[in-house]
Formats: C-alpha cells, sequence, structure tokens
C-alpha cells in the first residue's frame, strides 16, 4: 500500500514539474488519437449521410461489413497496417514504418467503422416524417440532408466519442505500427526521455513491466483525465443538441 | 382560374390498388375536402400532390404543367408554392422560431423579413411570443397551430391538410377552424381530408367522396347531402334511413315502393318490379300534428311508436321511431315539447316525395 501511495505522490510530482518525457509522450498520444478521429469523423459522417440518403445493390450486406468493423481486434489491424507499410510491403516506399502518421492510419482504421456504423444507426432513426416536413415545406435535397443530420447531432456525437475512447485506450495497433520509441537528448539538466511513437497507453505496459510505477501511474492519471474531458464534452454538446435553440 | 387538375391518377403498393383513375380540380381560393373513410385513399392522394408519392399511372397538373414531368431546379420552385400539415405534425428541434423559419430560409427570404413573418403567423395562430419555446415540449394542439403558422408563414398557394383536426378535442378543432378561415381570407387554395361528414360540409365549396380509392361523388355540399348518388355517400353523408325495396308501379316519373309492409312513394324513374335502394335525411322526416286535419299535400303518411329520443346538439333532437317503417327523425326541442312527445308514445310522420332519394347501391 505504501508503494502504492508512493507511486502516486511521485506520479503527481513528475506531473505538476511538466516532466519532458511525461509530457511528450502525453502529447503524443494526443496529437495521433486526435488526428485519427478527427479524420474518421470527417470521412465516416458524409459517408453515412450518403448511405443513409442512397439505395444501391448490397446495402444490406455492406451494413453487416461496417459493423463487423467496429469489433476489429487492434492487434490485427495494428499487424495488417505493419504488412502494407513494412520497408518490402506494397506501400512501404512511403517510409511510414515506426512514425506518428503510421499510428494515425492504424486508429483511423480502428475509429473509422465505429463513427461511421453509430452514425448511420442515428440517421436511420431520424423519423421520415422529419424529411417528408422538410421536403414539403420546401427543402431541396442538401437543405434535408443537412437537417437530418442537425436531427441525428446527438447519435453522431455519441459515435465520435465511442471513436475517441476506443482509440485512447488501444495499445496494440500503434505499438505494432509505431514500434513504442522514446529517444534521449543530452540537455543542460542531463539527459532527457523523450517520446517519438510513445504514448501513454503503450508507455503503462512499457513502465510497469520495466518497475517504474510513478510513471505508469501519471500516465494513467492523464489518461483518465483525458477520458474525463471527453465525457465533460459529450455532456456539453448532448445538451446544446438535444434540448437546444441552435438554428440551422 | 384553374389551380391544380388531377387527371386518372392511379396508384399501386405491390399488388395493392389504393388509387383507382381519379380525376379532380381545385379552382383558385377554393376548397376542396376530400371525405371518406380510413383506407379510401385521402392521404396518398395528398402526398401523390405534394409529390411526396409518384403515382402509377395519371398526370398531376399545377397551373397547368405537369408536376410528374418536372425536375431538379424547375420542380422545386413549383413545389414551394404549396405545403402540407400533416395529421400528426412532427417538430423539427430547436425552438419554435427555427421551426417556422425552416422553410424560409430554404426559400432565402432575408433574416429580417423571416423575423417579421414568423411574429405574425404566430399572431395568426394565437401563439404570440412562443418563438423561443422548445418545438418538442408543445402539447398536441399547439404542435398542430404551429404546423399551421409553419405553412401558413410560406404563405403558398396551395395548402394541403391531412385531417388536421382528427386528434384534437372540439375546442381545438373549432381553433384550426379558425385557422383555416385566416387562411382562406389571404386566398389560399385548400384541399383539406377528414371522415368527419360535419367537418367536409362546413368547410368545404365542394365535397369529394372517396371510397376504397375510387371518387364516388364530387359537388357542392348540398349537392353531395341532397343528391348523394350512392348509398355510400348516402350514409357518410348523414343520410340514416336507407331502406331496399322493390317498385310496385311507376307512372310518369313517380313510382311506388314497396319496403318490407310499408308503400313508399317518390319522384324518380325506376321501373316496376326493380329492386331499388332509397334513403331520406332524417331532418326530411316530418312530424305531423294528429289535431288538425291533414293536409293532401302529405303523402307517405306512417303512424310509428317514439323509441327513443336523444339531444343531437344545439336545438336539434332525434327521435327513433319504429313501425312499418324504422326511421330516424331530426326535430327541432320545442316541436317534440309542443307535441308532448315522449318514448313510448304515438307519433304520425310523413316522408316527403321530392325528399327520397333513389341511390345506387
Amino acid at each position: 500500500m505504501e508503494y502504492l501511495l508512493e507511486g502516486i505522490q511521485r506520479a503527481l510530482l513528475l506531473l505538476l514539474s511538466f516532466d519532458p518525457y511525461v509530457v511528450s509522450t502525453a502529447k503524443v498520444q494526443l496529437m495521433v488519437s486526435t488526428s485519427a478521429v478527427v479524420l474518421a469523423a470527417a470521412a465516416a459522417i458524409p459517408l453515412a449521410v450518403a448511405f443513409c440518403f442512397r439505395e444501391f445493390p448490397l446495402k444490406g450486406f455492406l451494413l453487416t461489413l461496417i459493423n463487423t468493423g467496429m469489433g476489429l481486434p487492434p492487434v490485427v489491424v495494428g499487424l495488417v497496417v505493419f504488412v502494407f507499410f513494412m520497408s518490402k510491403g506494397p506501400l512501404g516506399f512511403l517510409g511510414l514504418i515506426y512514425t506518428k502518421e503510421i499510428m494515425v492510419i492504424a486508429q483511423f482504421i480502428l475509429a473509422f467503422p465505429i463513427i461511421l456504423s453509430v452514425s448511420i444507426s442515428a440517421i436511420n432513426a431520424v423519423p421520415v416524417s422529419i424529411r417528408e416536413t422538410a421536403l414539403t415545406l420546401g427543402a431541396g435535397r442538401r437543405e434535408v440532408m443537412m437537417l437530418v443530420l442537425r436531427e441525428a447531432a446527438f447519435g453522431i456525437i455519441t459515435g465520435v466519442l465511442a471513436g475517441a475512447g476506443r482509440v485512447f485506450a488501444e495499445v496494440g495497433a500503434i505499438l505494432t505500427v509505431g514500434g513504442n520509441i522514446a529517444y534521449s537528448v543530452a540537455t543542460e539538466q542531463g539527459m532527457v526521455t523523450l517520446s517519438k511513437t510513445r504514448t501513454l497507453s503503450t508507455a503503462i505496459p512499457l513502465e510497469t513491466s520495466k518497475g517504474d510505477i510513478s510513471s505508469a501511474i501519471a500516465f494513467g492519471l492523464i489518461l483518465l483525465l483525458i477520458t474525463f474531458i471527453l465525457n465533460l464534452l459529450t455532456n456539453y454538446l448532448r445538451r446544446r443538441y438535444a434540448g437546444g435553440a441552435a438554428q440551422a | 382560374m384553374e389551380l391544380l387538375r388531377l387527371e386518372e391518377v392511379s396508384k399501386c403498393f405491390g399488388t395493392r390498388e389504393v388509387l383507382s383513375r381519379v380525376s379532380l380540380s381545385l379552382e383558385e381560393g377554393e376548397l376542396l375536402t376530400l371525405l371518406g373513410p380510413s383506407g379510401a385513399g385521402k392521404t396518398t392522394l395528398m402526398r401523390i400532390i405534394n409529390l411526396l408519392e409518384r403515382p402509377t399511372s395519371g398526370r398531376v397538373l399545377f397551373r397547368g404543367r405537369n408536376l410528374l414531368e418536372l425536375h431538379g431546379e424547375e420542380l422545386l420552385e413549383l413545389r414551394r408554392r404549396m405545403v402540407m400539415v400533416f395529421q400528426k405534425p412532427v417538430m423539427f428541434s430547436g425552438d419554435v422560431y427555427h421551426n417556422l423559419a425552416f422553410g424560409l430560409r430554404v426559400r432565402r427570404v432575408p433574416e429580417r423579413e423571416i423575423r417579421r413573418r414568423v411574429r405574425e403567423a404566430l399572431e395568426l395562430v394565437g401563439m404570440r411570443g412562443y418563438e423561443r419555446r422548445d418545438a418538442k415540449t408543445l402539447s398536441g394542439g399547439e404542435a398542430q397551430r404551429i404546423a399551421f403558422a409553419r405553412a401558413m408563414v410560406l404563405e403558398p398557394e396551395l395548402v394541403l391538410l391531412d385531417e388536421p383536426t382528427t386528434s384534437l378535442d372540439p375546442v381545438m378543432e373549432a381553433r384550426v377552424h379558425g385557422i383555416i378561415a385566416k387562411m382562406r381570407e389571404r386566398g389560399m387554395s385548400i384541399i383539406l381530408t377528414t371522415h368527419k361528414q360535419e367537418e367536409a360540409l362546413t368547410l368545404g365549396d365542394r365535397i369529394a367522396v372517396l371510397r376504397g380509392g375510387r371518387l364516388e361523388q364530387v359537388g357542392t355540399p348540398a349537392e353531395v347531402v341532397y343528391h348523394p348518388r350512392s348509398r355510400f355517400v348516402a350514409e357518410f353523408t348523414g343520410m340514416c334511413n336507407i331502406y331496399e325495396g322493390r317498385v310496385v308501379e311507376s307512372v310518369d316519373g313517380e313510382c311506388v315502393v314497396r319496403v318490407g309492409e310499408a308503400l313508399v312513394r317518390l319522384a324518380g324513374g325506376a321501373g316496376a318490379g326493380e329492386r331499388v335502394c332509397l334513403g331520406i335525411r332524417p331532418e326530411d322526416v316530418m312530424l305531423i300534428r294528429t289535431d288538425v286535419p291533414l293536409s293532401r299535400r302529405h303523402a307517405n303518411l306512417f303512424t310509428g311508436v317514439v323509441r327513443q329520443i336523444t339531444p343531437r346538439g344545439g336545438a336539434m333532437l332525434r327521435l327513433r321511431i319504429s313501425g312499418p317503417l324504422e326511421v330516424l327523425a331530426d326535430v327541432p326541442r320545442h316541436v317534440v315539447e309542443k307535441m308532448h312527445l315522449h318514448p313510448g308514445g304515438e307519433v304520425v310522420f310523413s316522408l316527403k316525395r321530392s325528399c327520397i332519394r333513389l341511390l345506387e347501391d
């Protein structure tokens, strides 16, 4: 117990002193996961709208595939991305292996089907009578889509935040493609370790296995803080869109 | 001037035909009521006019242009001249102002003008000051009035009202009728569907009666009420005394029909021996005083016993009279009182020849 309390105490010290290793690791996590979620949302939401507003063959089968994508094992995603981008792979010439960019790609693949699937469900849940009322009031196709999107905003936000929750928590994919790399640099204060492709979620198991419980707890606390902020954001947006007086 | 014309419009859902060769027209400023029971095809017809459904065959002409042949901007421009209010209106998320402004915003009306028109429309439906109310929290009656305001704010040429009072209480129904009157004052043409004969008769300039997807009769309220073409139209417009019988005599445009044990004389051409259906409205049953000499004008005199007296609203009472001919008679309260009529009492009544209609079965 004493060991745990000491670990928490040292972790708080690391956080409050803005320890360069902790700060750089958090930055990598935020940069990679936020980029992945933003890109996945930017691709998935318009696609969900197009999916719901158009009829085409094998639509039902495609939806099943999308839903299957929600449960992709992160390690398998990491492995597939790795195989494609390794030096001898078909996309190896891009030289992206063990970079933040490839970590974004891997997490994009994880977040995209979640946001797409939840957005499709949210749009489909908007009653047909909403579309018909908009049409009868003189709305064109684009205006009907915007209205339906607005009506589905609550569900879509939930989808985006579910995607964010998935990528911020996952380890397997970014560990495989990113390599969990940190490096040391000499500074006036001595040698300082900085993250290249190490994130909070990949650093925790590593530091735990090294016996550096305080660093692991510090990383864990930041992850918890991020989750807390995500939830605050969810509640704020839900209030705004579900009850709101916002205008289209 | 003709605003809308439907030509031979039919609609099938799979193998089920819900509309069959319906032809109708609507003049500018006219209110046409589509009267019929549930499943008659009223809503489908409205949805076809509003382009929410495509007919299987036929043409929909708005100001002489076939809506079914138009596309893109041209279609949108014509469509924006009409608006439909649904039986159960849905509100968009957001406040009442957003709901009313929606149709104007898609028409790119300046925000200042939108504010003015929204305020005016809310006043017209008696909901001034509701702009910032969350539209999802409105009661059924309030939502219906907001749906009317949402339509009126667009100042359309044609308003399609799909059973707007079906789920409303009588007080709210009267308010909605008031709003419809205001729409008419503003020159809007209206098609209103209803299954309430009283509503159809009081509101409509003309009535179109639909049954099983077919148009049974179109005419002014007086034509439809007093000259129903079929038994269905007669029953649906309140002609509750309907009898089947056989013509026993037919001379010079008059015939005598045997209904059970009673002989009924009426004006109308039917061949002797023919089976016919005839009807008379309850208000055309005349009660006859027996303490004064009978006039020769009193034809079809029958004696019966009053079985039941029920209020009909206003100053009218409905009497159920049994005898050789069972009838329902609508009689002013003061007449019932003056004649001392009561359940179990005897009464003499007359059916005026010219008020008895021969009906297609």
